[in-house]
């Protein structure tokens, strides 16, 4: 158990409280705990939201602000292509060998976000590059809100590779 | 999901959309992630081939 603040969810509104002598204070909504408070910190269990900006230390050397990866995604793009696994990722779209789309979930703010990427090299080769943008001709396509495409190159040449990683920034 | 989304591009191949799981349903994914005007397919992942050798080549009918 532990000290208690929850919201009123009675018609009658106000705030409940709870208390005993753990030390620990739980706040809650509706009966469930979305943080708590002790003597090592905070600890958030429901989902946080910061409007303005989330600055922390984490062995930095001082709090400083943090920026987030706003989307991610690994992929295989040999065989059956597959995302293993991603965030704020919809989709993605095979347009070709070693010719992708990353589309987004929800949207960037602007399409000035940083994007990193790596992907895993054919056996015995080297040089394996993400460009971004698409690949030849037409298909040069800058960044979007929407959607970002990228292109795996090996020694010059289009390829499909196993492990894709993609991460966007902003 | 074992879906896929097909359509034809504007480079004379064909673009299949893979989607995540993230909550949106196939029909949503098409909607937002295919481009606005062009014609697609909700395919079975079985339809898809998996030996891209000659990927660039495919062709959708």
């Amino acid at each position: 158990m532990a000290s208690s603040i929850n919201a009123s969810t009675s018609g009658a509104g106000g705030v409940i409280t709870t208390a005993d002598a753990t030390g620990i204070l739980n706040i809650q909504s509706a009966g469930t705990t979305v943080a708590a408070v002790s003597s090592t910190g905070l600890a958030v269990t429901g989902t946080g939201s910061v409007s303005g900006d989330l600055s922390f230390n984490s062995g930095y050397g001082s709090a400083a602000v943090a920026y987030g990866c706003r989307a991610w995604v690994n992929f295989n793009g040999t065989g059956t292509v597959a995302i293993r696994a991603s965030g704020n990722v919809s989709s993605i779209t095979d347009n070709g060998t070693g010719d992708y789309t990353v589309n987004f979930t929800t949207a960037m703010p602007d399409a000035n976000y940083n994007i990193n990427g790596n992907n895993q090299a054919i056996a015995g080769t080297a040089n394996p590059w993400i460009v971004i943008n698409g690949y030849s001709g037409p298909t040069y396509q800058s960044p979007t809100t929407a959607a970002c495409r990228i292109f795996c190159q090996q020694n010059g040449a289009g390829y499909d590779s196993a492990f894709i990683n993609l991460s966007f920034f902003r | 999901m074992n879906k896929r989304i097909v359509y034809q591009n504007d480079e004379g191949g064909i673009s299949i959309i893979v989607p995540a799981d993230c909550g949106l349903t196939i029909e949503e994914i098409a909607v937002k992630d295919v481009p606005t005007g062009k014609a697609y397919n909700i395919v079975d992942v079985s339809e898809i081939p998996t030996d891209r050798t000659f990927r660039d080549a495919w062709t959708w009918e």
